[in-house]
């Protein structure tokens, strides 16, 4: 490579690249143990989850339009995994079905903005909110443990040191690029956010393909449920509150845009990234939890207006 | 008549390209300048540099006998210099009025008067022979009209140049007729129009003066008078261009579908037509007489309220477009940009996007698709880098050929072109003619809906006419005249004829 090359490809790099490393170097300094093999197996434990539930916020970004229920389903799912195991099912038995309610409740999204055109805004706010409350009926607000030890390996267990839902967030990643890159799935996805008039006069299904889209978001909260559950070794409707809008963060401080199906998921995992060596390094830097909300919250407005001067600019 | 602005040596080069080269052109006052050449001539930087949007790499431009640097489009605006842009410039959801006094707001003290800016504003659209609610937002009305308000509003800055960019793509021949009259009277007035467009006709009706660029050289600045259309073409494309529509002879064929009587929505009835295979026919009429609607419910998009169609002898229920795509039916629509193509995807992509899903039912055929592209790119001549290219880089009329190219990769039997040569320049308005041409010689059919009526004399083998909602008349043979077509689509000979 020569060196016009180099500096090309490293223009090339979001702004977000910038700002992972600006930040990386603050917090050697001002964390304690920032570079322990603990504290890296903190970050992806509790990345991978959130990087699941922003990869399926991704999507329906990228076809034009958001999804606020992703936090809730991802709640629900949890609390389905918890009680289909409490009832006697085996595990994973319980973890398919809670896929299926994800996937469903995706379904009934992208039916609602598919086929009826109800704004993206209204429908997953209100489906996220039913969601909810049926969670919060069937519980009785009460946390259900989920404490079956096949399904505590998922968060507990280890492969070759690292911790499994690390190749789970990866596994899903790489399913994810393919199904982008290599399959109609993606190409409708980028066309739907492109220009879904084309799309539908080139004969392509519109409502089919944007209920796949959100089906696809759903499953992906519902994988990001059980996860948690499992982490949190039970099942409670309240858990996804708020990751909603962290999902649509990341997807947005990664780089996508939220017009013009321009972006990709690799900027999501970056913004995923991002977001959560702040959050854990704001922690070990011994910052008070009020001032961490407060310093993640300027960052991030700080993060976004740099990218969009940049992208102003070219 | 005075000299208001000239252009001394300009240069304009961009990375690699180089837009305009020692271009040296002066506009009066009072004065109606064309300014002609195709895609990528350089038309449209010269305008920018004009209207202050572009810095000049090198050259002097000087403004009322003064050396001035035009910096910005705010500054321009200032001077006096307006531009009529191709794209729609208004706020959708403001009223007509509204719009028009944007940021020029009459004021009574501290508040608009609003009264007095409705009165000033059906004022000016009065005199386009447009009579429309100026309270109502804009959203409602149709693309055309939106051009008309945007003209209306330039005028109401009272510019002292004022730059129309194609203003008449959209607009039917008798709201074209309206513009003209309303650029007349700015002439008269002493304001300089500098005003561009594809169509000769209309330059020889209007202008005072055309200059020629190619490559962004200017080739000559001549008196409109002095020059025919032929001489226009030789100078733009710097080689002969048969100004004239060539049809190969074909044998009239079966019926290939067939409209009965057609209800689609109030006020559009009686819609009967057929094509037959070897024909290209034409669907003339002014815009909103119905034509795109008629295209609309063939493809699905619309509801067929009464009557039936056939396609190939078989009773046909158009449901989608997917569907009637899997029939051998395609519309290359209207509008290539919003309706014809996924702008940030490439030109494979985009010549793809009605087949892909044919070939891959799991599994996207990444290197088919190429294969593919390649060759409809040569059989074409879409002249683009590579079949790898952002489509949105492409000239008009190269983006119109990839439309025409997804089109023919479906296979289909029977093609509907809405507006084929909007916005294309000579050269490539020929080639698409040409594939038209040979889409019928293959036994293919075409219904064409055009606004152009050279276009649709020189292309069909027979047109039907629209007037508000119906079809009123078929001609046939030597029928087919431009006269026959506007007297029947204006409406004159509907009323004599008692249909």
């Amino acid at each position: 490579m020569k060196r016009g090359d180099i500096v090309r490809t490293l223009k090339g790099f979001p702004p977000v690249v910038w700002m992972l490393i600006l930040i990386i170097c603050i917090f050697s300094f001002t964390g304690t143990n920032f570079y322990s093999v603990n504290n890296l197996l903190n970050i992806v434990r509790q990345a991978s989850p959130y990087l699941i539930l922003a990869m399926g916020e991704t999507l329906a970004i990228l076809v034009g339009g958001i999804d606020l229920s992703v936090g809730y389903v991802m709640g629900f799912c949890g609390v389905a995994v918890a009680m289909l195991m409490n009832m006697g099912l085996p595990f994973y038995v319980a973890i398919l079905i809670a896929l299926v309610i994800g996937a469903f409740c995706g379904f009934i999204n992208g039916l609602f903005v598919g086929k009826f055109k109800l704004p993206y805004f209204i429908v997953t706010y209100g489906t996220g909110n039913m969601v909810y409350g049926l969670g919060s009926i069937i519980t009785g607000g009460v946390s259900q443990p989920a404490l079956d030890r096949g399904f505590r390996f998922i968060a507990d267990g280890t492969l070759l040191g690292i911790p499994v839902v690390f190749f789970l967030a990866l596994i899903v990643f790489l399913l994810m690029k393919l199904l982008i890159k290599k399959t109609p799935f993606g190409r409708n996805l980028y066309g739907l956010g492109g220009n879904r008039e084309s799309l539908f006069l080139s004969g392509v299904n519109v409502v089919k393909a944007e209920i796949m889209v959100f089906t696809v978001t759903g499953l992906l909260a519902a994988i990001a449920g059980v996860i948690f559950a499992a982490r949190s070794a039970s099942g409670h409707p309240g858990f996804g509150i708020g990751w909603e809008f962290d999902a649509v963060a990341a997807t947005i401080i990664g780089g996508n845009s939220f017009s013009e199906g321009k972006g990709s998921i690799n900027k999501t995992v970056l913004g995923v990234i991002f977001i959560q060596i702040l959050r854990i390094g704001l922690n070990i830097s011994g910052v008070a939890p009020q001032a961490q909300s407060f310093l993640i919250g300027f960052i991030v407005v700080i993060a976004i207006s740099i990218d969009v001067i940049i992208q102003r600019r070219k | 008549m005075s000299e208001i602005i000239r252009l001394e040596h300009i240069w304009k080069r961009f990375t690699g390209v180089t837009a305009l080269s020692d271009v040296s052109v002066s506009f009066s006052s009072g004065e109606v300048h064309a300014l002609v050449g195709e895609n990528g001539a350089g038309k449209s930087t010269l305008i920018k540099v004009l209207l202050g949007a572009y810095q000049p790499t090198e050259g002097r431009i000087f403004y009322e006998g003064k050396e001035t640097v035009i910096e910005s489009p705010r500054k321009g605006s200032e001077l006096g210099i307006e531009g009529v842009h191709q794209e729609l410039m208004l706020v959708p959801y403001l009223s007509v009025s509204q719009n028009i006094f944007l940021n020029r707001e009459i004021r009574k003290g501290k508040i608009f008067d609003v009264k007095e800016m409705n009165r000033r504003s059906q004022e000016l659209l009065h005199d386009f022979s447009i009579d429309i609610d100026v309270t109502k937002p804009v959203k409602q009305y149709s693309a055309s009209i939106w051009k008309m308000i945007d003209i209306a509003r330039v005028i109401n800055q009272n510019p002292k140049v004022i730059i129309f960019d194609e203003p008449t793509a959209i607009l039917s021949e008798r709201e074209v007729d309206s513009l003209f009259s309303s650029i007349r009277r700015l002439k008269e007035k002493g304001i300089a129009i500098i005003y561009i467009s594809h169509r000769l006709n209309e330059i020889g009706e209007i202008a005072d003066k055309v200059t020629v660029l190619r490559d962004g050289h200017h080739i000559g600045t001549l008196p409109a008078s002095e020059l025919c259309n032929d001489d226009i073409v030789k100078m733009m494309v710097g080689r002969d261009v048969s100004q004239y529509y060539s049809r190969s002879r074909v044998e009239r064929g079966e019926e290939l579908i067939r409209l009965d009587s057609l209800e689609l929505k109030k006020g559009q009835h009686d819609i009967s037509l057929s094509v037959h295979k070897g024909e290209i026919v034409g669907l003339a009429g002014l815009v909103g007489a119905g034509r795109t609607e008629v295209a609309e419910a063939i493809l699905g998009i619309n509801p067929i309220l009464k009557g039936s169609i056939t396609y190939k002898g078989k009773p046909f229920h158009p449901a989608s477009p997917s569907q009637s795509i899997k029939k051998g039916i395609y519309l290359v629509p209207e509008n290539r940009k919003y309706q014809g193509l996924i702008l940030r995807f490439t030109v494979a992509n985009n010549i793809a996007l009605s087949v892909f899903s044919r070939w891959a039912k799991f599994f996207y055929k990444g290197k088919k698709e190429a294969t593919v592209a390649e060759n409809a790119i040569r059989k074409l001549s879409i002249k683009t880098p590579s079949s790898k290219q952002l489509v949105n880089n492409l000239s008009g009329g190269n983006q119109q050929k990839v439309v025409i190219a997804k089109a023919l990769e479906t296979s289909a039997e029977f093609l509907i072109f809405d507006e084929p040569s909007v916005g294309v320049d000579v050269g490539a308005k020929e080639e698409i003619h040409n594939h038209m041409d040979s889409f019928v010689v293959a036994g293919g059919g075409i219904l064409m809906i055009s606004s152009d009526l050279p276009e649709v004399v020189g292309m069909c083998d027979r047109v039907y006419v629209m007037y508000e909602g119906r079809i009123v008349k078929e001609l046939k043979g030597d029928e087919v005249t431009d006269n026959n077509i506007a007297e029947y689509m204006l409406g004159s000979k509907v009323a004599e004829a008692g249909i």
